[in-house]
């Protein structure tokens, strides 16, 4: 069966007719004669081999036609709009060669009438089939029956001779008619005495095997002699509403069931429907091909190399087969070639082996080809026209230029891509670039279908005569959409418009998303930018502008995630291999892009990560100055670029810092901590302070034993000034000189050897005796100085406790204090503040707090020793600790032994009485603020802390303190206050400061 | 544009704060949380001094009480449309960023006016029109917004500088 087999391969080129129309007509006009001989021959059953033969001489007919190629296109076109409905298909044809071919096909003609008229002879229709297929092949027997069939004519009676030749020219004239008639007149429409068509279902994309099995039972029963009561079977196609069925014709049901029984891939047990008569012309309706046009984007189909890549047709050959169209070429230019494989190896590989990775697309170079490829390389022109000719292949101007059979393209769903026409755009001469838009335009239209707009979509038509009008889609059915008109003068209407004429509608700023059509699907962003159909975008994530086409966008609901289907997100902390963590800074669809702890950018994929690691809560880092780092930490680059961010991983010392103002990496960067400095981690941390952490109770025990104590403060002048110094590291090192002034951690130094300043760290001097030259330690002090940062003057407790403080700083001001009321009146409001600043803040910066209170607060351990002694306290147990105050007087280590005296409830329960609460609130200090820790609290107490409170008032201590004493003190107790005396003592040895420094005190 | 908009806060409080002074550590809270915070849809710019807190709650199961505080407080909301002024925070070859209080706004190259171009070589980079209209980061600067985003707790926005009185504003 040549034909069918033509069929089969050609089943893509099957819509591509370039004599559409006259298919058209045929599918009516043709059923014409197929119908009669079913009416008439009720009676007969021969007649079956008569439609059958009728089938069989179709297929010799094609056969013989099978000579020129022409004809048989037009056949194959006509045979795959039909599909098998044999015998329209005949009639054409006869018609057809009636026109050249006169005589016999007048006797065709005729004879067939004869068959329809008289049913007599089965063999009849033989004749007429063997006088279609004179050309082919000649038989003897076929002369022979139509031998006999001339006389059975003669043997007619003259009077019916006459009314055969009357209907056939009528029929004729009719038909001539018909075809001048602009529109087709459906005379021969099914009726319900012609023979039935069934649909059975079948295994979609098998369908033509299945009529292929088909022809050849036909085909066996013919040989058999056996009678064939089928009149046609068809199918619509593998593409397309109708693939998965299959359509027979046949007077009955079981002779239908007969012809089909036990061909695999068809479903007998499905259901069987009659078609409905009106319903039948309607499986054989013709659905238009788009024609090719020079210019327009198709789809190639062959070879397998360029298989769904885009092409543009440059010309279609004047007989309508061929195309030329202009590709991007996916060439390797040899590199791949496998040097050693055997010939036929590749060859086999094609065929047989797994798909090979075919290149991807580039436009044509001349320096790769010449790499390899020199000897199958030829050029020809020059300039822009410049050609070349590569391996049999024209290329211009990148392009690979081919012609090809219009079969091998499909100009059907081309739905070209942005992506993808970018290769097509032009390069203007100011170097802009420019697509055809009207080709793009084409294409994305044609192959547009309602399923692009949703209801609620803002649309506006713009061609045609209601071009302009802007709405919102209330229902979109098939190709027709329904839209509400939102402005002008057919405002609030409804309308009905063809998806071609509508594009979607957005306006600057509009909130989108892309849903399809680029690689872009699913950035959400904001627009930016409208020229026709192109909008230009924003992304949310990226922050880059994307162009994609309107129709691909939806009005985006907020804010979205870029593959919603992935596992990672986007600033996901993923383990790439045991020893490799990275941040995910862009998620595709298919791949992952994680900037790693090197800071280097890996594309991986989904597959390729392991999990998603995760924060760890705990991670603390260090940076270079030893200063903690957490999450969420502003930090700054030391050196470098200096850029800064916020922490958002902290992974073994490695820092993975975001900021939104970088773009690459969507703003992320990593660092080592020890190269970064904290910005503002600390206040920071203040701010979003945890109240549990406040709890005094829970803090008692874990930060007395924890965290060192920060270094005490020295005030006042810089002790360093004056001193003689050896500079002990860099580029002065070795060299003598005298301290002139200090600044922060650095010093300007004189130099004895030459006369000029120089500027050193502090850090970097040994203070040594002028005359002796031995070393001793700067400032006394065995702690680095450590004021940076917020230590001593970001803490507002601090400062207000060190407009008083500076003289207890001194320490030696404490003493003279002591004597004085005035000092004793500093001292409680500084002691009540430190206790109460003490309390709340002691999680966070608290703690540096407390130590505005601690100068106080040390000076009343001064007092404390003594309180060693006084047993009688509820408390005492903590002023144990004060007690080693008076100790360690000398050195002020005993900051430890502070705290602790500090956070016991004995402690706050010796809190001075009113006077102590009042001058606390008239503090200008956060103390004010801390007045409900228990310090404050500690009122109602009767401690023993009346007694420091006692000179508050700012009396000369003896005369208020008994007064205020006399009631709840001993006065034993109050007399030991004073026994602090010794203490003065021996601050006095360490702070050398003269009270004189603190006016207060006088 | 700003509102006037009564609100309300739920706030947690540890034991440890349960004494007269409660109110006013409610106050304080209420005051570092909300000031300055986003919702999405406007920032929280200045909190009314007057409001009532309701009666504490002890949470089961941790002590802590909860309170219930309403109050009123100047918010203020972008509008798509507003004209506002900002200061350009950083520039790009694609655009601009300006930060308009608590808003970020994106001015994309499209969004400016053709004849001021981006001058990569300066130093600062900034976008220029060779004359006296110079934008770079710190220049204050006067846009409108085409549109606005929210997520959670911030807004961002895309701003047009390509109409009448829009642009940087002399110094």
């Amino acid at each position: 069966m040549s034909s069918y087999d033509d069929r089969d391969s050609g089943s893509d080129d099957e819509p591509f007719n370039p004599q559409a129309e006259i298919d058209e007509d045929d599918v009516p006009t043709n059923s014409a004669p197929v119908r009669r001989p079913a009416v008439t021959d009720d009676d007969d059953d021969d007649d079956d081999d008569a439609a059958q033969g009728g089938n069989n001489d179709d297929d010799d007919e094609e056969g013989g036609e099978g000579n020129d190629d022409d004809d048989e296109e037009d056949e194959e076109e006509d045979e795959d709009e039909d599909d098998i409905v044999t015998r329209p298909a005949k009639r054409r044809k006869k018609a057809k060669r009636n026109m050249f071919i006169d005589v016999e096909a007048e006797v065709d003609e005729e004879e067939e009438e004869e068959d329809e008229g008289d049913d007599d002879i089965q063999d009849e229709v033989h004749p007429d089939d063997l006088l279609e297929t004179t050309n082919a092949d000649l038989d003897d027997r076929h002369h022979r029956e139509l031998d006999m069939r001339r006389e059975v004519n003669a043997q007619k009676d003259v009077e019916e001779l006459a009314k055969e030749f009357d209907e056939k020219y009528r029929r004729r004239e009719m038909q001539s008619a018909r075809r001048g008639a602009t529109g087709a007149v459906p005379l021969a429409l099914p009726t319900v005495n012609d023979p039935s068509i069934w649909s059975v279902k079948c295994r979609p994309t098998k369908e033509r095997e299945i009529i292929m099995s088909i022809q050849r039972r036909i085909d066996e029963k013919m040989r058999a002699k056996q009678p064939v009561k089928v009149y046609s079977a068809f199918e619509r196609g593998p593409n397309g509403p109708q693939s998965g069925y299959l359509y027979v014709e046949a007077d009955a049901k079981q002779d239908m069931l007969e012809i089909i029984e036990g061909i695999s891939n068809v479903f007998m047990s499905g259901e069987m429907l009659s078609i409905d008569v009106k319903e039948r012309p309607d499986l054989l309706r013709k659905k238009r091909r788009p024609p090719l046009e020079v210019g327009k984007f198709v789809r190639m189909i062959r070879p397998p190399t360029y298989k769904g890549d885009l092409a543009k047709v440059v010309e279609v050959s004047g007989n309508g087969l061929d195309c030329i169209v202009q590709v991007v070429p996916r060439l390797d230019y040899g590199l791949n070639e496998d040097t050693n494989a055997a010939v036929d190896n590749k060859r086999k590989r094609g065929f047989f082996g797994p798909k090979v990775e075919r290149p991807p697309q580039k436009l044509f170079s001349e320096a790769d080809a010449k790499k390899r490829h020199m000897k199958h390389l030829t050029m020809a022109g020059s300039g822009a026209q410049r050609q070349y000719t590569y391996k049999g292949e024209d290329y211009v101007g990148g392009f690979l230029v081919k012609e090809v059979k219009v079969n091998w393209v499909s100009a059907e769903r081309v739905n070209p891509k942005m992506e993808e026409l970018q290769y097509f755009s032009t390069q203007n001469a100011d170097g802009t670039e420019t697509l055809d838009l009207i080709a793009v335009q084409a294409a994305q239209k044609a192959a547009e279908t309602g399923a692009a707009f949703a209801s609620g979509d803002n649309v506006e038509i713009y061609t045609g005569e209601q071009r302009g009008i802007r709405g919102t889609t209330v229902t979109v059915t098939g190709e027709i959409v329904t839209l509400r008109v939102s402005e002008g003068e057919l405002k609030g209407r409804k309308i009905d418009a063809p998806v071609k004429t509508l594009r979607k509608l957005f306006r600057e700023g509009d909130h989108v998303k892309v849903i399809g059509g680029s690689k872009y699907v699913d950035e959400v962003g904001l627009v930016t930018k409208i020229r026709d159909d192109k909008i230009t975008l924003l992304c949310d994530s990226t922050q880059q502008e994307i162009t994609v086409f309107s129709k691909d966008l939806k009005r985006a609901a907020d804010s979205a995630t870029v593959g919603a289907d992935s596992n990672f997100d986007l600033y996901d902390l993923v383990q790439i291999d045991a020893s490799t963590i990275g941040c995910v800074v862009r998620v595709d669809r298919e791949v992952l892009k994680v900037v790693d702890q090197q800071g280097d950018v890996r594309t991986l994929l989904h597959t390729q990560v392991s999990q998603v690691a995760g924060r760890n809560r705990n991670a603390v880092a260090t940076d270079r100055d030893g200063s903690e780092i957490r999450h969420d930490d502003n930090v700054k680059e030391y050196g470098g670029e200096n850029r800064q961010g916020k922490v958002l991983y902290i992974h073994r010392g490695i820092l993975f810092v975001q900021n939104r103002e970088l773009v690459e990496n969507q703003g992320i960067f990593v660092v080592r901590s020890t190269s970064v400095l904290t910005m503002a981690a600390k206040s920071g941390r203040a701010q979003t302070q945890d109240l549990s952490g406040l709890n005094p109770a829970l803090n008692a025990g874990a930060n007395g034993n924890s965290g060192p104590m920060p270094p005490p403060r020295s005030f006042g002048r810089d002790k360093l000034i004056g001193k003689t110094v050896i500079i002990r590291k860099g580029a002065y090192k070795g060299l003598l000189g005298i301290v002139k002034d200090t600044m922060n951690d650095e010093a300007r130094i004189e130099l004895h050897t030459k006369n000029k300043q120089v500027s050193v760290k502090k850090e970097l001097l040994s203070i040594k005796d002028p005359i002796t030259g031995n070393s001793m330690p700067i400032g006394g002090g065995k702690f680095p100085d450590r004021s940076r940062g917020g230590y001593s003057g970001s803490t507002p407790s601090y400062n207000s406790g060190s407009g008083r403080t500076p003289a207890w700083g001194n320490g030696g001001g404490r003493t003279p204090g002591w004597g004085g009321g005035g000092a004793a009146g500093g001292r409680t409001p500084g002691w009540g503040g430190g206790g109460g600043g003490r309390t709340p803040g002691w999680g966070g910066d608290g703690g540096r707090t407390a130590y505005g209170g601690g100068d106080g607060g040390r000076t009343a351990y001064g007092g404390a020793t003594a309180y060693g002694g006084a047993t009688s306290y509820g408390g005492a147990t903590s002023y144990g600790g004060g007690t080693a105050y008076g100790g360690n007087d000398g050195n002020r280590t005993a900051y430890g032994g502070f705290n602790s005296g500090g956070r016991t409830p004995g402690w706050g329960g010796s809190g001075s009485g009113n006077t102590a609460s009042k001058s606390n609130l008239s503090a200008p200090t956060p103390g004010a603020y801390n007045a409900p820790t228990p310090g404050a609290y500690a009122a109602p107490t009767p401690g023993g802390y009346g007694a420091y409170s006692a000179p508050t008032p700012g009396g000369p201590m003896d005369a208020p303190t008994p007064g205020n004493y006399s009631a709840p003190t001993p006065g034993d107790r109050y007399g030991v206050t004073p026994a602090a005396a010794p203490t003065p003592g021996a601050w006095d040895i360490s702070t050398p400061a003269p009270s004189g420094e603190d006016p207060v005190y006088h | 544009m700003f509102f006037l908009k009564e609100l309300e806060k739920t706030i947690q409080l540890h034991p440890s704060y349960f004494g007269p002074l409660i109110r006013s550590h409610i106050h304080k809270e209420l005051l570092q949380k909300e000031e300055g915070s986003s919702t999405g849809k406007y920032t929280i710019v200045c909190i009314l001094d007057s409001f009532d807190i309701s009666d504490g709650q002890v949470m089961p199961g941790s002590g802590s009480a909860e309170y219930t505080v309403h109050y009123k407080a100047i918010v203020w909301r972008p509008y798509k449309g507003e004209v506002m002024d900002g200061i350009v925070t950083s520039i790009l070859p694609s655009g601009f960023f300006v930060d308009c209080g608590s808003l970020q706004a994106f001015v994309g190259r499209n969004m400016i006016p053709s004849d001021i171009k981006f001058e990569g070589n300066a130093a600062p980079p900034q976008w220029t029109d060779g004359a006296d209209q110079v934008i770079e980061k710190g220049t204050n600067i006067r846009i409108k917004i085409k549109g606005i985003r929210s997520e959670v707790d911030k807004m961002y926005a895309v701003g047009t500088m390509k109409e009448d009185y829009l642009g940087p504003l002399s110094q």
